[in-house]
């Protein structure tokens, strides 16, 4: 290929170094055009194995490879292609240890082929931190993108505020769901309450503490007595299971009968709803739907009583798995791929949609919703290595001007653009992560909030730290959290104002790895909406007066925060492939600022194509105007 | 058009390409699953092509090319070891190994030896690589047996192709308001917040030849001319190249070749009483050789299109798509001859 590119370029391409970082949907095109356009020191790292639904688009693997190592077996494929080069393969993640700033200040360019948020944001950190130039891609169905990211140059990919996970209410989930959504993130709990990791977020029975119930809580207890927090039978799920050997008639009787007759008596809840409809285990209607012939398995959808013996069937199986696992305090991980978790929720959402008359969905629409499935082809993952490639060319020639982010569009725009390049925007200033002192401010409860509960949540979960340490300042240097192996371990069941962190207190957070440092600003409150334990102000000018905080009204999270969080996100385990995550996405419902959106010169588009599952608005930019399509 | 013989997906298709189900729908990928596509040329742009519609999972793909396998190609196929050997034969294995459910077919014979026949046994026809007049040739037997024709190329760090879907009907699904939905015990399943309509639409081409010769700066309202001239000029005096000089622009003659584009350029513009030059000699510099990310961005394109059009789901491209990865790094579409 060399024949092609002016010789300069072929000289400036044979002496980089590149770090593909994901041999997904995206890497395997692009370690095919980088080998082909003859880049001859390559390192791809991917944590992951290859599955069979990777195989209609991740064509360096074929069936026998699956459970292998994508990063090895995508180096053994690339290298037929042209075996001059040489790629190094680490079945590992970037997140580890061992891959710090100074591993990354030996690549020329990294590009990012990845599936989640939490790695994007770690490589956009250790390139800035090392100063090398990131490559940033995503794709989700038809619609891709492709950005560059260079320190000082461009923003960084914490600089825009991304939509959170899309999360509800504790008491929509647990009292008065109302799409099929609420009864899937329902039976995903139940999983983990009676076989999985309990979280006590995640209690599936019903909610007395419901602030629209309120009055009632407590005055009808069936058999169940509320403990302080308002909670049925808050810790004892899986001991009540267990006392039953998980009779699957005792479970179904207890949560679609038993917990639905005493949602019903919160009389308040259903004046202007429709009540459920408490089940009964022997009466179930095997009433099929409609004409179902000609589909595929999955796509059928149960009647009541499959739904029951299917039910019946997983618990079982999972039941015997559970009781396999060695060693005390183990417990089951849900996984779509699993062929028992899979019934076992989809059994239980289509119940709970029953009782609550709600659309049932058939296994394969469950799963897309419960796995967050983000539909995945081939030609858009090449189109859109073959752009990371263009961008690549630009930067190995020193040409920042011409570098891109580049969108690729379902049809074409107003402009005609099926492939449709804009300037790279310039850094957010107040960007928590690329700024000169990078601030936030958190709001949460400090009497509720654990040290734990913090590292975890707040550090790892929303801001993407790897190894914080952190310390209040309080002009004593109090430690809070060690990154040091057992430092701070007394500490983490401690509140945080035991500490005396209080409203207004500054922490001081590092990050050793990432070479990041940032300062935190406590924001005390005694409730969050919709039951947040916390949420994250990028900006301190968007930090509304506490008043207006708490007075219900709604808040905007989605335009303020840049990490907004909350206690019931749809799934933990994102499997996205290769999501379109790089893109400033947001809630359909939750309307960005005029003011952001005219800023980012942005407009909403294809909206249908996202899919079921993810439920967002894509957004577009042209080179020049503001287009609705 | 896709033969109406009752298809069904198994079990193993339906895990294979779950990921793909879920954006285009099982009707689609049943549309796929009768497809046989002939695919005439097997360079870089013709791999990625290959690659794309191998892993979507049509009914048959034939590879249709005399040529020999060359070293240092675009073209990912060809295991090194084959080089020297006919390119489609060279390739075969790892197109099949793609995917052992579609069935690969080899022709190393030249296309130009091929009668109506023997085109009149595929659903879709996309040729790369070929004189225009062959392309007209054959895009005018496709039209008579109303098959869809596609024509690309990749020059260097910019490529094109062109469609003809005759007279072509899709459907497209759009967002209506949403119905309270609340019945659900009952047997209609109703979409969750809106509803989707299905709504058919029709729409003309015109052949390749007809797009070839017209005259698109008069044709075209002044913004989408501005928008595509230069990827127009550069693609006409670009197959207008190849059909003089019986082959492509090559780096052995950089210079010489440079030169007799801008006069084919002059030519071209000449015709077209078009008093500004629209390219420089210097936009010349990057037509060499297949670049393996161009060949990525138009096949990519290229077989969503072909996708697109056998499953006669969404709106189609009408009639020409441009890319330049080198200049303004576009990917425009525009409706030219109409």
């Amino acid at each position: 290929m060399a024949d092609a590119a002016q010789s300069n370029l072929g000289d400036l391409i044979k002496k980089s170094k590149i770090l593909v970082v994901g041999a997904g949907g995206i890497g395997c095109e692009l370690l095919k055009n980088l080998v082909l356009s003859s880049f001859n020191d390559i390192l791809v790292i991917d944590l992951d194995t290859i599955d069979v639904s990777n195989l209609n688009r991740q064509f360096l693997f074929q069936k026998e490879h699956v459970g292998k190592s994508k990063a090895v077996v995508a180096r053994e494929s690339a290298l037929g292609f042209n075996p001059d080069v040489t790629i190094i393969a680490k079945h590992d993640s970037v997140m580890s240890s061992e891959y710090n700033v100074n591993f990354f200040k030996q690549f020329t360019i990294v590009m990012n082929a990845l599936d989640n948020r939490a790695a994007r944001s770690h490589v956009n950190r250790m390139c800035l931190a090392a100063n090398v130039p990131l490559i940033e891609s995503g794709t989700a169905g038809y619609l891709g993108q492709v950005t560059v990211i260079k320190k000082g140059l461009s923003e960084c990919y914490d600089c825009n505020p991304k939509a959170g996970q899309k999360s509800f209410p504790g008491c929509t989930i647990r009292n008065t769901p109302s799409e099929p959504i609420h009864c899937i993130v329902w039976a995903k709990h139940l999983f983990n309450q009676l076989f999985g990791e309990a979280d006590p977020d995640e209690d599936v029975s019903p909610d007395t503490a419901d602030p629209e119930a309120a009055g009632d809580a407590g005055s009808v207890a069936l058999e169940s007595k509320s403990d302080d927090a308002g909670n049925v039978t808050r810790t004892s799920t899986r001991a009540w299971a267990q006392q039953s050997e998980y009779d699957p008639s005792k479970l179904f009787g207890k949560f679609f009968c038993d917990d639905i007759k005493y949602l019903l008596s919160m009389d308040k809840l259903w004046a202007k709803r429709t009540p459920p409809n408490p089940l009964s285990w022997d009466q179930l209607s095997d009433e099929a739907f409609g004409n179902q012939e000609g589909i595929i398995k999955d796509q059928r959808v149960w009647s009541l009583s499959e739904c029951a013996e299917v039910m019946a069937a997983s618990v079982k199986t999972l039941y015997q798995q559970f009781k396999d696992l060695k060693g005390e305090g183990s417990f089951l991980v849900w996984d779509k791929d699993d062929e028992a978790s899979m019934d076992f929720v989809t059994a239980c959402a289509n119940l709970r949609a029953c009782v609550f008359s709600i659309p049932r969905k058939s296994r394969f629409d469950v799963k897309a919703m419960a796995g967050n499935i983000i539909p995945a082809i081939a030609t858009t993952n090449a189109v859109i290595a073959g752009l990371i490639v263009f961008e690549a060319f630009k930067i190995l020639e020193d040409k920042w001007e011409d570098c891109r982010h580049v969108y690729l569009n379902s049809k074409p725009n107003a402009l005609n653009k099926v492939i449709a390049p804009s300037s790279l925007d310039s850094a957010n200033p107040k960007c928590y992560v690329c700024s000169h002192q990078p601030e936030v401010t958190v709001l949460l409860n400090v009497s509720q909030m654990t040290v734990q509960s913090f590292e975890e949540k707040v550090l790892r979960g929303a801001l993407h730290m790897i190894s914080p340490d952190v310390m209040v300042d309080d002009g004593k240097g109090t430690v809070l959290i060690s990154s040091e192996e057992g430092e701070t371990t007394e500490n983490m069941p401690k509140l945080l104002s035991d500490f005396n962190v209080s409203d207004g207190s500054r922490l001081r957070c590092e990050d050793f790895h990432q070479e990041y440092d940032l300062n935190i600003t406590i924001a005390h409150r005694d409730q969050l909406e919709d039951n947040r334990e916390f949420s994250i102000i990028a900006d301190p000018a968007q930090l509304q007066p506490k008043a207006a905080m708490e007075s219900s009204g709604p808040q905007p999270s989605t335009s303020s925060s840049s990490v907004p969080s909350s206690s019931t996100p749809i799934t933990e385990s994102v499997d996205m492939d290769d999501d379109l995550d790089v893109v400033f996405q947001k809630g359909v419902e939750n309307d960005q600022s005029p003011q952001e959106s005219s800023n980012r010169k942005r407009s909403i588009t294809d909206q249908a194509e996202t899919g079921s599952a993810s439920k967002k608005a894509r957004l577009s930019q042209t080179e020049s105007d503001i287009i609705e399509l | 058009m896709v033969a109406k013989e009752e298809i069904t997906i198994s079990e193993a298709e339906a895990a294979l390409y779950d990921r793909q189900i879920r954006l285009w729908g099982l009707e689609a990928q049943k549309r796929l699953r009768a497809a046989r596509v002939l695919l005439i040329g097997l360079g870089g742009l013709g791999a990625e092509i290959a690659k794309n519609l191998t892993l979507s999972g049509i009914k048959s793909l034939t590879l249709l090319d005399h040529n020999v396998a060359v070293a240092n190609s675009a073209n990912f196929l060809v295991p090194r070891e084959l080089v020297g050997k006919n390119v489609v034969e060279a390739s075969l294995e790892r197109v099949q190994r793609l995917n052992p459910m579609v069935e690969v077919v080899a022709d190393q014979e030249n296309v130009s030896t091929k009668n109506e026949d023997f085109f009149s046994g595929f659903d879709v026809v996309c040729a790369t690589r070929l004189a225009v007049e062959e392309s007209f040739r054959i895009n005018s037997i496709c039209r008579k047996h109303s098959i869809p024709f596609y024509s690309g190329d990749v020059f260097g760090f910019t490529g094109f192709f062109f469609v003809d879907l005759l007279e072509h009907e899709y459907a497209e699904e759009v967002n209506v308001a949403a119905p309270a939905a609340n019945d659900a015990c009952s047997l209609k399943t109703k979409a969750d917040q809106s509803e989707t309509k299905t709504i058919k639409h029709i729409l003309n081409y015109i052949p390749l030849q007809a797009a070839f010769e017209a005259d698109a700066a008069a044709q075209l309202n002044k913004r989408s001319w501005q928008r595509i001239k230069s990827h127009f000029i550069m693609m006409k005096s670009l197959l207008m190249f190849r059909s003089q000089m019986k082959r492509d622009p090559e780096v052995a003659n950089r210079q010489s070749d440079i030169a007799k584009l801008c006069e084919i350029r002059d030519h071209i513009q000449h015709e077209m009483k078009l008093d500004n030059q629209i390219i420089d000699s210097g936009a010349y510099e990057v037509v060499f050789g297949e670049l393996s990310p161009g060949a990525a961005v138009v096949g990519g394109v290229l077989a969503q299109e072909i996708i697109k059009a056998v499953s006669h789901k969404d709106a189609p491209i009408r009639n020409h798509f441009f890319f330049n990865g080198a200049t303004d790094f576009n990917g425009v579409v525009e409706a030219i001859g109409f």
